[in-house]
């Protein structure tokens, strides 16, 4: 029940439109006695005295109430939504805004598809319950208590008599509980089969280029098949719960006959009484028939609840100290002291690095594939936090200041370029929102897209498709480094990756990205020889390990590992000015 | 670095036109008839007539032993307590209890029976959902987008499930019950049945129209949910980027956007919710009062009894009595009406690339030598902007084509139109003589293996992610592929080896790791023909060099298409095929395109001239 106290707390900012909501229902309720009420005075007033004239007067009260409760109804139904979809909607911005501000171990854990179900699945079935149970239970619950009171202001014996049932009806209720494990299979499933759509969205070219959509199909029917599975394993505890309620319920209007007619026959009761006790008995009954469809409902929102709150529940990896301070304007000097870095228990990513770096320094990382230089870079935004040992930025820990007046002071260009579903202007302007048309379109220029912006029919106000897949790899990658310029940061991180675009833009990006290394501070994943050449200092990195640092003159004189990276490089590029001047030359 | 730029999954052409995205589908609306719609869902269930019959008829009979309880108030009302003989009591009350107790087992079986028809029928849907998704083309993924699809899949179908587990017994009992009152009021009294009769018009009105206006709303409420999907996928896969430029609550006000749009929407159908359900009860509730004004009259006048009158409003709150629960569940099952429609609106989206009912398998007849022909090739991925402009290239089995050009000039579409991602608009794509539109598509992609720029890898062990390209491989022969793709090494070095998820640890292996990954699946399948977009760009120098040892060895014997960036491997090429705005302007082999001094070797001096800057630089 622990997960429907929580749910209730978003429920409180709304206190006011749900207390309306109870007091309606309430109210409907009672109103709703009103007709049959009226029908018995009908039968034991109005017709005896033969007075058709009260006949009419009684009917005309009896839509009157009709009338009443059916227009009360009517407000009480748009408030309960406005509730149960307002606490959905709060819910699932608390949920989004929790899961965006996890560290990036988080989602390395988790799978898209996982976490989307989240949202939207798991949610979906709270918000089931909460728009359409809950009414229903309060609803329940008051027609019981008020009909209960009648029938007690009727005749005590013979609703002991209905009563005699409730246990029964209890007990079955209780079966239900069964299907909780079941519900949270279900959910888990339902996430499961998310990941299955969501991978085979993400992969469809490689999966139609294997001719694996057999394989896939597979996939999502084996989900498929065990959500069936355990849906029906739930609906075999359904099918003995919903009749087994009429049942009693039934065999409750069955008893209040015999015990009635008894009664009757003493002379102990009026036949209008017993007439109206019976149908009150029917009436209350309606809404008790739905309370095993608010307990399923009930148990699957506490199986969904668990996940959503099992999100919001877990501790933020890379929080922000209470007493965070707004770093002020950086001058850019980083410095690494011991930084050790591991995956949980996983072997170390990063041992012992430290580095130092002057504002307007470059500092450039090489090493071998796997060594850890995108672990040295993840650090300085504080994507990940270290596991001992200190990154300081300006001589602030990283792990003192707020995390966006830390970032928003970063540039970063990463390998893999990442555009939003949004125009291109929007996407240059991610970089800083307050930038103008002009800014936007000055940092284009200066990453060499402009031309091939224009180019496009709807220029800077193109739509980028999904992950910019409307763009190629190259444009991309200019959009991101305007993105970058637009920033105008003091630190730039930059892991070069210029080989995606094609040699003459190669040419200009390379131009603007030395215009944007002035005299900020830089840290580069170098693939360039002109990149380490220009470096102030060089760390050569290898199994997590700074394993030696200088210029380049000096590691290359040096570092055997260095030479060895280096020449795979030169070779190519110096056989290259060979064969062009070879056949220059013929 | 030579001439890269390969695209994304769209290909270059798609970013002209600006296509419907995820949030430009703006307009709810109903496309299909109720009755057509209701008619295919009918058709889905049809496999199940023979037990959806017997549960109808089931939920009949309980439905009419549901009318005994006022019967016998009748019977004891007008019989027994005027003649005050109590002995028959007893005996109706174990008669009665008896009778419901049958009814349980009725009810029990037949919700047993529609329950397990309700879910075979969700599983059906979702499965025919995404077996056919899965034969559309690129085409369709690149309009509809993940959120999109996956809401469809998900979201949808869930609605779907909960009509028919929350809806479906409930609405089909209450029916049978008013329908069974309907009767008994008219049995009991035709003249006051009539009157009941006669306000039935209005509440069949009320229900249809209401509904009509549930279904468009829900439909949209359905809509906001794809969008909701779609900025939630696209928002977590690019986390990282709104972390490193601070701008989480840039996303976030996009996110909140959506989930407001969803809101709205669904405050629409609260809307209406809130206006008919009670309007509807209440045209239930007015012809009860008429009848007991007319029927209290006729008792006064003596044309009828006290206890028929009794009697029968007692069987009209009967009758009325599910019209509550109806109403609820109307709107549940408008929204899986919305939902269903989407669905099979995917359903109807026809595949454009058909396999041809005659279509043979490569390799049937002969052994597959590999030899790709394309021939005056147009395409165009929007109407009327063609990407490719009579592109002809002939690849003889064995031979390496590598395609150079500028980003956008069509490069990536070439290669994707050879395992018939896309089909050509005109001219003809070979393999082995063959036009691929002649072939089972299987057979044709069982013979290509493709590496891409990006690697994807699945939530699965890295073995299982190799495997992929051939599932009924060893362990043995996943590690000698791995091997060839001087991954091996790498992968024992992973915490768990080859048994390393390598979908949450994504962040264990590099870009170049993954890369020889997707190499090592490609291997494992052994093709005639080798498809590498990009594959080496993006990876550090000591991968690359290892790649194209790999390279070398597995391009013996294969057909090769090769867009790269690295000299090394252009040079090597039997033909170069220079690629400009969606021509082939050039063929030939390295030497020979130099020395021709066109468009190649432009390409290739501007990429040196930035390398001699470098070189002069290190001198």
């Amino acid at each position: 029940m622990g997960i429907l106290v929580r749910l209730f707390r978003f429920v409180r900012p709304y206190w006011w439109a749900t207390a309306g909501s109870i007091t309606l229902i309430v109210a409907v309720t009672s109103l709703r006695l009103l007709p049959a009420w009226f029908t018995k005075r009908v039968i034991d007033d109005a017709i005896p005295r033969g007075d058709g004239k009260l006949v009419a007067e009684y009917v005309g009260l009896f839509m009157l109430a009709a009338l009443f409760f059916n227009g009360l109804t009517a407000l009480e139904t748009y408030l309960e939504q406005f509730v149960g979809q307002r606490v959905i909607y709060d819910l699932r911005n608390a949920l989004y805004k929790h899961l965006q501000s996890q560290s990036m171990s988080f989602y390395d854990a988790n799978q898209t598809g996982q976490l989307m179900s989240r949202v939207t699945n798991d949610v979906s079935q709270v918000q089931f319950f909460l728009t359409q149970g809950i009414a229903r239970l309060v609803n329940t619950i008051a027609t019981v208590s008020i009909y209960a009171v009648m029938l007690a202001l009727l005749d005590v014996q013979l609703l002991m008599v209905t009563l005699i049932v409730a246990p029964a009806i209890w007990l079955l209720q209780e079966q239900l509980k069964k299907a909780m494990p079941l519900m949270r299979q279900v959910q888990r499933q339902m996430a499961d089969l998310n990941v299955v759509i969501q991978e085979y969205v993400a992969g469809v070219k490689m999966i139609q280029a294997f001719s694996r959509e057999p394989f896939e199909a597979k996939r999502f029917d084996d989900v498929n098949r065990d959500i069936r599975g355990n849906r029906m394993k739930q609906q075999q505890i359904m099918a003995i719960v919903m009749p087994g309620q009429e049942f009693f319920m039934n065999v409750s209007v069955a008893l209040i006959l015999v015990a009635g007619a008894w009664r009757v026959m003493n002379g102990s009761m009026t036949l209008g009484t017993l007439v109206a006790f019976q149908s009150y008995v029917m009436t209350m009954w309606i809404p008790v028939r739905w309370i095993g469809m608010i307990n399923q409902m009930a148990q699957q929102a506490m199986a969904a609840g668990e996940r959503v709150f099992e999100i919001l529940d877990t501790a933020l990896e890379v929080a922000e100290k209470p007493s965070a301070i707004v770093l002020p304007k950086l001058r850019g000097e980083i410095e690494f002291q011991n930084v050790h870095f591991a995956y949980g228990k996983n072997k170390p990513l990063l041992t012992d690095v430290s580095f130092h770096a002057d504002p307007g320094e470059t500092i450039a990382i090489v090493g071998p594939s796997g060594s850890g230089k995108t672990t040295v870079i993840n650090m300085i935004p504080r994507f990940y936090d270290v596991t001992s040992g200190r990154v300081l930025v300006d001589g602030h820990d990283v792990r003192d200041v707020t995390l966006s007046s830390l970032r928003s002071q970063i540039g970063i260009v990463l390998q893999e370029t990442f555009l939003f579903n949004m125009t291109i202007r929007e996407n240059i302007r991610y970089g800083r929102s307050d930038a103008t048309d002009e800014e936007v379109e000055r940092a284009a220029r200066a990453a060499a897209a402009h031309d091939f912006i224009m180019d496009l029919d709807d220029g800077y106000d193109t739509m980028v498709g999904e992950r910019g897949a409307r763009l190629s790899g190259g444009q991309r990658q200019r959009i991101a480094i305007a993105r970058a310029i637009l920033v105008d940061p003091r630190i730039l991180i930059l892991d070069e990756a210029t080989s995606s675009v094609d040699t003459r833009t190669d040419f200009h990006i390379q131009r603007a990205l030395d215009e944007l290394m002035r005299d900020r501070t830089t840290i580069v994943i170098a693939h360039r020889i002109s990149t380490i050449q220009r470096a102030d200092q060089i760390l050569l990195l290898n199994q997590g390990q700074i394993v030696d640092r200088g210029t380049h003159r000096e590691l290359l004189r040096r570092s055997g590992l260095y030479q060895h990276l280096y020449e795979i490089q030169f070779q190519l590029q110096a056989e290259a000015k060979q064969q062009l001047a070879g056949v220059a030359a013929s | 670095m030579m001439m890269g730029g390969g695209h994304g999954f769209g290909g270059g052409g798609m970013m002209r036109g600006g296509g419907p995205g995820v949030w430009a589908r703006e307009k709810a609306e109903l496309k299909t008839p109720l009755g057509q719609l209701l008619g295919r869902i009918g058709g889905v269930l049809g496999e199940f007539k023979k037990a959806l019959f017997w549960a109808l008829a089931t939920l009949i009979f309980a439905a009419l032993l549901q009318m005994i309880p006022p019967y016998a108030t009748r019977y004891v009302v007008d019989h027994i307590i005027p003649q005050k003989n109590g002995t028959m009591l007893p005996a109706i009350a174990v008669a009665m209890i008896l009778i419901f107790g049958f009814r349980y087992w009725l009810m029990y079986t037949s919700r047993i029976t529609v329950s397990n028809i309700s879910q075979q029928f969700v599983y059906a849907m979702a499965k025919n959902l995404f077996e056919h998704v899965e034969r559309l083309s690129l085409k369709f993924y690149e309009r509809e987008g993940t959120g999109e699809i996956i809401s469809r899949a998900t979201s949808d179908i869930n609605v779907l499930q909960q009509a028919m587990q929350g809806g479906m017994v409930q609405a089909g009992a209450g029916l049978f019950n008013m329908v069974a009152y309907a009767i008994v009021l008219l049995v009991l009294d035709w003249r006051l049945a009539l009157l009941v009769y006669a306000g039935l018009p209005l509440l069949v009105g009320a229900s249809y129209t209401s509904s009509e206006l549930l279904r468009v709303r829900y439909m949209k409420v359905q809509e906001r949910i794809s969008a909701v999907n779609g900025v939630l996928a696209e928002n977590i896969v690019g986390v990282r980027v709104a972390k490193a430029f601070a701008r989480e609550d840039e996303s976030s006000a996009r996110f909140v956007d959506r989930n407001k749009e969803n809101l709205d929407a669904n405050m629409a159908t609260a809307m209406v919710q809130a206006i008919s359900g009670p309007l509807i009860q209440f045209i239930g509730v007015a012809s009860t009062g008429l009848v007991l004004w007319v029927g209290a009259t006729r008792v006064m006048g003596g044309s009828l009894s006290v206890g028929t009158l009794v009697a029968f409003v007692s069987y009209l709150v009967q009758f009325y009595s599910p019209i509550d629960d109806l109403i609820r569940i109307n709107a549940t099952i408008q929204q899986a009406l919305a939902a269903a429609e989407r669905v099979f609106e995917f359903m109807d989206e026809r595949a454009d690339v058909v396999e041809k009912p005659a279509a043979i398998d490569l390799g049937a007849d002969r052994p597959v030598d590999g030899h790709v022909t394309l021939d005056d090739v147009w395409f165009s991925y929007i109407p009327g902007i063609p990407v490719l402009k009579g592109v002809t290239i002939d690849a003889p089995p064995g031979t390496m084509t590598a395609l150079v050009g500028h980003t956008g000039s069509g490069k990536t579409t070439v290669v994707n139109l050879i395992p018939r991602f896309y089909d050509v608009d005109s001219g003809h794509v070979y393999v082995d003589g063959r036009d691929v539109k002649d072939l089972t598509l299987e057979s044709l992609r069982a013979h290509i293996g493709v590496v891409l720029q990006e690697t994807f890898l699945f939530s699965t062990s890295i073995r299982e992610n190799i495997r992929y390209g051939r599932l009924d491989a060893t362990d043995a022969e996943v590690e000698a592929a791995a091997r060839e793709a001087h991954a091996h090494d790498f992968i024992m070095a992973l915490p768990k080896g080859y048994e390393t998820n390598a979908g949450e640890s994504g962040n264990l292996l590099s870009r170049g790791q993954r890369q020889r990954l997707a190499l090592a699946r490609a291997i494992l399948r052994d093709p005639k023909i080798l498809i590498l977009d990009e594959a080496t760009s993006d990876v550090d120098t000591e991968t690359e060099l290892l790649i194209q040892q790999a390279l070398e060895r597995v391009m013996k014997g294969r057909t090769v298409f090769v867009i790269a960036h690295r000299l090394s491997t252009i040079r090597k090429a039997d033909q170069i095929c220079v690629m400009d705005h969606g021509e082939l302007i050039e063929k030939g082999t390295h030497e020979e395109l130099l020395a021709k001094g066109g468009k190649y070797r432009e390409l290739y001096e501007i990429q040196f001239a930035g390398e001699e800057e470098s070189a002069v630089a290190a001198g």
